[in-house]
C-alpha cells in the first residue's frame, strides 16, 4: 500500500512502482515480464525483497492464484555460493 | 478480432526483433507476435557475446563479421542504448593438443580477415588478470565484442513501432492458414491474422510451428547452463572462452555428445555485463525443453572456470540458469522460403550465436523478403540444404 | 573428474527450527537415519531469539520461553543421535533428491530418500517513501538484534504493524530500554492477540489503528515518520498526518513461507492469504506434490510455533511410515494423536470471538479474599493456567482454544497461577489487605526492578497513571525463569483499574 508513484519496491536495482506498473501497461503479466522490462530481481537478492511486492501489484491486473504462470523466477542457488566451494581436493574425499 | 498485415514474424527474441525492425524500417507492415513476452526464450538466458573467434572461418565468420559491422552503429540507428562494447576477446588454451589445432584454426581465421593472435600466458596475464599459471597460451583479437541482448530487443522494438509495427505479447500463434498452397493468415489465441508473408523465428520452438504446415525441421534445443555472479569491479577484461568450448562446437563429425569430454559438452565462456555481473557458462546437452540447472552442470562449469581462472573464485554466485540454443545439424541457422507453402519464411536455428548473427540475420531476412536476394549465397542456408536427411 | 560418491541418508531435513528438530526427533524415534541441516550457527530457527514464554499446550512446553523450548528440543534430539549439522547452506535441491549444501567453505551434497523442508517464514516488506532509508527494519530482524546480539535498533522506535510479532518486538525493545513511541495499524483493530495487546497498553503505547506511514523522513537515516488516518479503503485522510519523533521505523507486516526450496524442487502451491500467500500444496501427511518431498511449520503456512512443532511431528511419523519403519498400524495410531492436537489449535468458533468474562471472579469473591482474575478471554490454544492450579480452579479443557474459566471458590489465592501465564494475563487482588487498600500480585519483566518498600506510580490497562502504590514484596523464583511477581499496595478504590505500574519511571 503505497501513497506515491516514486516509491522503490526493488531496492537492489531502484525500480519504483511507478515503473513497474508503465512495464504491465506496456505488456508485461508476470514477474519475468517486469524484470525484462525494469531490471527489478535482477539483484543482489534476486527478489528475496521485492517478488512478494510485485505479485501484489500484478494481483490487480492478473489473476495470481496458480503461481506457475506467473515466471516468479526463483532459481538455484538459493543462497550464494562461490567457485571456491567446488574447489577441493579430489583425493581427499566429500563429507 | 481480426487484423490483417504484410508480414506476421512469429518470436520475440533476438532474431524475431530484428527482423521486425529490419523489414518495418523498409516500409512493411508487420506484426510481430510473440508466445509469451520478450526474451522468454533463448534471448533471455544466454550469455551475451558477439565472439568472433568461435566462429568458423567460411560462410559462419563471414556472417559474424558483417553483423558485427552492422552493430556499431545500432545504437545510434535504434535510439537506445544496447550496451554494445568491442571489448576483445581471448581463447584460453590449456594442452598442447589445443596448441595444435587452435594455430590451425587462427591461420584460417586470419585468411577470413579476423584480427587474432596467440600470445603466450604470460603477455596474456598483462591483458587479463587472474589467469591461472598453467594456462599454455591464448589467442588474443580486439574484434570480439558484447551486447545486450535484453535492450537489443527494447531498442529493436521501439524503433520498429514509430514505423508502425503492431507487437502482440501473450499471444500464441495456434495454426496456419493456408490456400492453394499459399499462406493466408496465423490463428492466435488473441484472433486471427491475415498475412501473404509469415516468418517463423521461434528459435527452439520453430519445429513446433513448422508442424502447423506439415514441416519437420531439423532444430533441437540444446540445453545451456549459465551462472551469474553478483555485481563486481571490472575484472573480466575481455570475453574469454576456452579452446575446448570449440572443440565442443565443431567436433568434425558432431558426434561428440557420446565422447567423454563432450557428454555435457562443457566449453567455458566467460563475461562480465555492463553491471559487472560475470556470466559463466556453459554446458551443451539436449535435454529436451528442460531450462533447470544441474549439480553436475554447476560443479563441471565451475570447477572448469576455476582452474582458468582463479581470479574469480571468491566471486559469490547468484543465479543459475538456462537457455536452449536452437541446434541444427551443421551449426549454421536456417533461412528462407520453404518450398512446401508459398509465404512461409524460417528464420530460426541460430544455435548460440544468435546475438551475434541477430542483425545481419534480419539484413538477408528482409532483403531475401522485399528484394528476393541477398548479400551472400542464399542456397546456402536454405532449409533444401537438409532434405537428405528427411 | 573422478565419480563423486554422494552420501545417504534415509531422511533429509532442511531447517532446524521447530519444524524440523520435531521432525528429526520423530522419524529418528522410529530408527531412520536423519541428518538435520541448518544454516545458522545455532539450532532452534525462530526459538533461539523468542525470549517471552510461549502459549501451546501444557503437554508441549507451553509456558516455557522460547529458547527454552529450542534447548529442550535439542537435548531430545542429541540424544536420540540426530545428526545436526550447523552452518550447512542449503543451496538447491536436485532431481533425484540430492540436496546441495556449502559447509566451511566446501560445496557437498546428500541424498535423502525423504526430504522434509522446514525453511520457515521470511518477513514482508512495504515499500513508502523514505523505506529505504537506514533505520527502517524488519521487526525480525530487529528481534535478533535485540534478543540475541544486545544491541538496540534505535531509542525512539515507531512499530509498523499490529500483529504478534509487531506486538511482541514492541514488548522485548522496551524491555531492553527503547522507548516504542507508537503502533500503527491500517487495519481498524489491532491484529495481536489482546493478551499481547494488553502488556502493551499497559505499559502506556500510544496504538494507532486506521493510521498508516505515510513517510519516513531523514538525510541519511531515520529522523522522524510521519503517520496519517486511512479511510476504509485505505486511502490517506488529507490533513491527518502526524509527525513523530524516531530513530528507527520497525516493520512487522506479516511474514511469507520461504519457498524457495519447495519451488525449485517443483512442488505446486496455493495461493491462500491468510497463511502468508504461496503455500506448497500438502496432504494429511505433510507431503508435498513431489513423492518423498514433506513441508512442515511456517514453510506450509504461517502459524505458531506450537502448530510447526506438530506439524513437524506428523511428518516425521509419516516420512517414517513411509519408509517401512513402522507398521500401518503404529502409524496411522501416531499420526492420529498429532492431528488431533493440530485440530485442537486450530479451532476457531469464530478466531475473533471475545466470550463473556468467564475468568473475572464474582463481585462478592473479591470481598471473600485473594483471588486470581485471568483478564483473557480470546480463543488461544493455551492451557499452562490449568495445570498451573492444584486445587482445580482453573479450567481450559478441550480444545485448548477454550479460554479460561475460573471456580472462584475452589481458588485460594495462592498465586501460583500468575508466573504460569505467557500472556501475562493472570493477577492476584486481595480487595480487603485492610480497610482502605487492596494488594495486587502481578508479574513483571522489565529492568530495573523496583525497590521492595518504595513507591510507584500504578498504572492501568491503558497505561494511564490513576495512583500511587508500595511495592510489599518481589518474588523471583528460578522456576519462574525471570518473571518477578510484585505484590503492591494501592488504594482500595483502584482494586479492579490498577494493572501494573510505570516502567522506569519515578512518580507522578
Amino acid at each position: 500500500m503505497s501513497h506515491e508513484k516514486n516509491v522503490c519496491i526493488c531496492r537492489c536495482e531502484e525500480v519504483t512502482e511507478g515503473e513497474i506498473l508503465r512495464a504491465i501497461e506496456e505488456g508485461a503479466r508476470t514477474v519475468k515480464g517486469i524484470k525484462i522490462r525494469t531490471q527489478a530481481t535482477m539483484g543482489l537478492c534476486q527478489g528475496r525483497t521485492c517478488r512478494r511486492l510485485i505479485v501484489n501489484i500484478l494481483s490487480k491486473h492478473v489473476d495470481i492464484n496458480d503461481i506457475s504462470k506467473l515466471e516468479i523466477g526463483i532459481r538455484v542457488p538459493v543462497r550464494t555460493i562461490k567457485i571456491k566451494n567446488f574447489i577441493y581436493d579430489e583425493g581427499k574425499g566429500y563429507e | 478480432m481480426s487484423r490483417k498485415t504484410d508480414i506476421v514474424v512469429i518470436g520475440g527474441g533476438v532474431i524475431g526483433a530484428s527482423i521486425t525492425y529490419y523489414l518495418s524500417k523498409r516500409g512493411k507492415k508487420v506484426i510481430l507476435v510473440e508466445k509469451k513476452d520478450f526474451a522468454f526464450g533463448s534471448s533471455g538466458a544466454c550469455d551475451q557475446m558477439i565472439f568472433l573467434q568461435t566462429k568458423n572461418p567460411g560462410i559462419h565468420l563471414e556472417l559474424a563479421i558483417e553483423s558485427k559491422k552492422m552493430y556499431k552503429n545500432l545504437e545510434k540507428e535504434l535510439n537506445h542504448p544496447i550496451e554494445f562494447q568491442t571489448i576483445g576477446g581471448m581463447v584460453l588454451i590449456e594442452t598442447e593438443d589445443q596448441m595444435r589445432v587452435m594455430k590451425e584454426f587462427v591461420k584460417r581465421q586470419k585468411e577470413t580477415g579476423l584480427n587474432v593472435e596467440i600470445l603466450d600466458i604470460k603477455d596474456g596475464s598483462k591483458i587479463q588478470e587472474g589467469l591461472s599459471p598453467d594456462l599454455v597460451e591464448t589467442t588474443y583479437s580486439p574484434d570480439d565484442a558484447h551486447v545486450n541482448s535484453l535492450e537489443l530487443i527494447k531498442g529493436y522494438i521501439k524503433k520498429a513501432v514509430t514505423f508502425g509495427t503492431e507487437v502482440l505479447v501473450n499471444t500464441e500463434v495456434i495454426g496456419i492458414r493456408t490456400k492453394n498452397g499459399k499462406v493466408k493468415g496465423v490463428e492466435t489465441t488473441k484472433g486471427t491474422i491475415g498475412c501473404e508473408v509469415l516468418v517463423n523465428a521461434a528459435g527452439s520452438w520453430a519445429p513446433v510451428i513448422g508442424e502447423m504446415i506439415g514441416l519437420d525441421l531439423p532444430i533441437r534445443p540444446r540445453r545451456g547452463q549459465i551462472i551469474l555472479t553478483e555485481e563486481v569491479p571490472p575484472y573480466i577484461k575481455h570475453d574469454i572462452i576456452s579452446a575446448n568450448y570449440i572443440t565442443a562446437k565443431y567436433s568434425l563429425d558432431r558426434s561428440f555428445d557420446n565422447d567423454v569430454l563432450g557428454k555435457l559438452g562443457v566449453g567455458l565462456a566467460i563475461s562480465q555485463n555492463h553491471r559487472g555481473n560475470i556470466f559463466i557458462g556453459a554446458t551443451r546437452e539436449f535435454a529436451g525443453y528442460n531450462t533447470e540447472t544441474t549439480r553436475e552442470g554447476i560443479r563441471r562449469i565451475l570447477k572448469h572456470a576455476g582452474k582458468l581462472i582463479p581470479g574469480i573464485v571468491n566471486f559469490n554466485i547468484i543465479r543459475t540458469f538456462a537457455g536452449l540454443r536452437p541446434y541444427t545439424p551443421d551449426g549454421l541457422p536456417i533461412i528462407g522460403y520453404v518450398d512446401e507453402v508459398e509465404g512461409f519464411f524460417i528464420a530460426a536455428g541460430h544455435e548460440g550465436d544468435g546475438i551475434c548473427l541477430s542483425p545481419v540475420t534480419g539484413k538477408i531476412v528482409s532483403e531475401l523478403i522485399i528484394d528476393g536476394k541477398t548479400f551472400i549465397d542464399a542456397k546456402l542456408l536454405n532449409l533444401n540444404r537438409f532434405r537428405h536427411l528427411t | 573428474m573422478g565419480e563423486e560418491i554422494i552420501k545417504k541418508s534415509q531422511v533429509v531435513v532442511i531447517g532446524a527450527g521447530p519444524a524440523g528438530l520435531c521432525a528429526a526427533i520423530e522419524a529418528r524415534k522410529a530408527g531412520a537415519t536423519v541428518l538435520v541441516l541448518d544454516e545458522n550457527d545455532r539450532p532452534g530457527g525462530q526459538l533461539f531469539k523468542q525470549i517471552h514464554k510461549f502459549f501451546g499446550s501444557g503437554k508441549h512446553w507451553a509456558g516455557l520461553r522460547g529458547f527454552r523450548i529450542g534447548e529442550n528440543l535439542l537435548k531430545e534430539a542429541g540424544q536420540l543421535g540426530v545428526k545436526i549439522l550447523l552452518n550447512a547452506e542449503v543451496y538447491g535441491i536436485f532431481d533425484d533428491m540430492t540436496v546441495g549444501y556449502i559447509r566451511n567453505g566446501v560445496e557437498k551434497a546428500i541424498k535423502g530418500e525423504r526430504i522434509i523442508i522446514a525453511t520457515g517464514g521470511i518477513e514482508n516488506a512495504l515499500p513508502f517513501p523514505g523505506g529505504t532509508l537506514p533505520g527502517v527494519m524488519g521487526a525480525g530482524g530487529v528481534q535478533t538484534m535485540v534478543n540475541i546480539h544486545r544491541v538496540l535498533p534505535g531509542k525512539k522506535i515507531l512499530m509498523v504493524g499490529s500483529g504478534n510479532v509487531g506486538v511482541i518486538v514492541s514488548y522485548q525493545l522496551m524491555q531492553a530500554g527503547a522507548e516504542v513511541v507508537g503502533i500503527v495499524e491500517a487495519a481498524g483493530r489491532v491484529r495481536a492477540y489482546e493478551v499481547h495487546l494488553n502488556k502493551i497498553k499497559r505499559a502506556g503505547v500510544p496504538i494507532y489503528t486506521s493510521h498508516v506511514v505515510k513517510e519516513a523522513i531523514g538525510k541519511d537515516e531515520v529522523e522522524g515518520a510521519i503517520i496519517a488516518r486511512v479511510d476504509d479503503n485505505l486511502n490517506i485522510i488529507e490533513g491527518s498526518e502526524k509527525h513523530l519523533d524516531v530513530d528507527c521505523l520497525c516493520i512487522a507486516v506479516g511474514l511469507n513461507p520461504q519457498i524457495e526450496l519447495p519451488y525449485i524442487a517443483g512442488c505446486k502451491f496455493s495461493y491462500i492469504p491468510e497463511r502468508g500467500g504461496y503455500i506448497p500444496v500438502f496432504d494429511e501427511n505433510m507431503e508435498t506434490s513431489v513423492k518423498g518431498i514433506y513441508v512442515a511449520g511456517d514453510v506450509a503456512g504461517i502459524e505458531e510455533a506450537s502448530i510447526a512443532m506438530e506439524e513437524g511431528r506428523l511428518a516425521g511419523i509419516a516420512c517414517a511410515g513411509s519408509l517401512g519403519l513402522y507398521d500401518k498400524e503404529t502409524e496411522e495410531k501416531l499420526k492420529k494423536e498429532v492431528k488431533k492436537i493440530l485440530r485442537a489449535m486450530r479451532t476457531k468458533h469464530d478466531s475473533r470471538i471475545i466470550h463473556s468474562l468467564t475468568g473475572i471472579p464474582s463481585n462478592d469473591r473479591f470481598e471473600k479474599g485473594p483471588v486470581a482474575v485471568i483478564e483473557c478471554k480470546e480463543e488461544i490454544p493455551c492451557n499452562p493456567c490449568e495445570s498451573a492450579c492444584v486445587f482445580g480452579a482453573i479450567k481450559v479443557g478441550e480444545p485448548i482454544t477454550n479460554p479460561p474459566v475460573l471456580f472462584e471458590e475452589k481458588c485460594t489465592g495462592c498465586g501460583r497461577c500468575i508466573p504460569k501465564c505467557p500472556g501475562m494475563a493472570i493477577f492476584l487482588i486481595h480487595k480487603n489487605y485492610t480497610d482502605k487498600t487492596s494488594l495486587i500480585k502481578f508479574p513483571y519483566e522489565y529492568l530495573p526492578v523496583p525497590e521492595k518498600g518504595g513507591l510507584v506510580s500504578c498504572v492501568n490497562r491503558n497505561g494511564e497513571i490513576i495512583s500511587r502504590g508500595r511495592i510489599i514484596d518481589i518474588k523471583a523464583s528460578k522456576k519462574d525463569d525471570g518473571t518477578k511477581i510484585i505484590a503492591m499496595e494501592i488504594p482500595k478504590e483502584y482494586f479492579n483499574d490498577v494493572r501494573g505500574i510505570q516502567i522506569r519511571g519515578d512518580g507522578i
